[in-house]
């Protein structure tokens, strides 16, 4: 049962018929691991806490930079040089108290993602670059973690959502073991809106799947392209490739 | 041979078939690095490329994969 004070804090959430009471108390009992805390991670991360995830992990071992601030929209002048996983978790303590928010001041790696993950109900994937973004689609995939993947370069931003072992669905590794990616942010360059879009999409898909568990409606697999300048949105299954080192 | 309609990037093009989605990279001079390609909806893996033959009316999505946050 929800106390007077969580209904008139989460109202506009608890309407939606893809929340409602048991969807939000689902969400309350949720752990979200969100590693990267760029423009991505500090955004989504924003509007889990504000919708009341219950547990929720931090995960960058970078520090808050100047150039941050044109998209990092969490951020501001005051936590210049600080750890991004503890300026957020500060800032994200005075959006909501009662989520229990955990920063670790560390860069995900091999070794490490496995501990991380662990506890998670689901992943997201806010990193910026191809070889974490691998590893951390690898370690969901053998840690069976939902694996929500929100990328944004220019003004395109791309994402994917990944349930391991889901029938014919695809996996990170399906797509990109025979790619190289030559953009980021840094060598192309990203328009701080652009960024954010992908940000809130991830955060979306997240909530609805942490509401209803396998009762949401959540399209896995499905890659989505979308060109913020054209204002065009595409849609494209990624299916499981033969020659995946990961999920076949 | 003959010639075939399809549509890349929703752009309407005449290509002689058989063509394979490989061949058809070659042909528009397209960078191959960081390239995704769907046929119809579908994301074609890269190894694929060579062995994937384009059918007339086929729907064929290029774009390039991003990666930063
Ligand atoms: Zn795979």
């Amino acid at each position: 049962m929800l106390s007077s004070s969580e209904i008139r804090r989460y109202s506009r959430q608890l309407m939606l018929p893809q929340i409602e009471e048991e969807g939000h108390e689902n969400i309350a009992k949720s752990h979200v691991v969100i590693i990267g805390l760029g423009g991505l991670g500090s955004l989504a991360a924003r509007f889990l806490v504000g919708a009341g995830v219950g547990n929720v992990t931090l995960v960058d071992g970078d520090i808050v930079n100047i150039s941050n601030l044109q998209r990092q929209v969490t951020y501001n002048e005051m936590h210049l040089g600080e750890l991004k996983a503890k300026a957020l978790l500060n800032e994200l303590r005075k959006v909501n108290p009662s989520v229990n928010i955990k920063g670790k001041c560390i860069y995900a790696d091999r070794d490490n993602l496995p501990c991380i993950i662990q506890s998670a109900h689901c992943v997201l994937d806010c990193t910026d670059t191809l070889a974490v973004r691998k590893l951390i689609n690898q370690a969901c995939f053998f840690a069976h973690k939902p694996l929500f993947i929100a990328a944004a370069s220019g003004c395109t931003w791309q994402a994917v959502n990944l349930l391991p072992n889901q029938s014919n669905a695809g996996c990170y590794a399906c797509l990109t073991n025979t790619i190289e990616v030559r953009e980021d942010c840094v060598t192309q360059g990203v328009l701080g809106p652009v960024v954010g879009m992908a940000a809130c999409h991830q955060a979306t898909q997240a909530l609805l799947f942490l509401a209803k568990g396998n009762n949401a409606d959540i399209k896995w697999g499905q890659y989505i392209h979308c060109d913020a300048a054209q204002s065009t949105i595409r849609a494209f299954a990624l299916t499981r490739s033969i020659h995946c080192k990961v999920c076949q | 041979m003959t010639q075939i309609n399809i549509f890349v990037n929703d752009t309407p093009m005449s290509v002689i078939s058989p063509i394979s989605i490989a061949e058809l990279i070659a042909l528009n001079q397209l960078d191959d690095i960081g390239t995704a390609i769907a046929q119809n909806h579908t994301i074609v893996s890269r190894p694929d490329w060579s062995k994937t033959y384009l059918n007339s009316g086929d729907k064929v999505d290029v774009f390039t994969l991003v990666a930063g946050g």
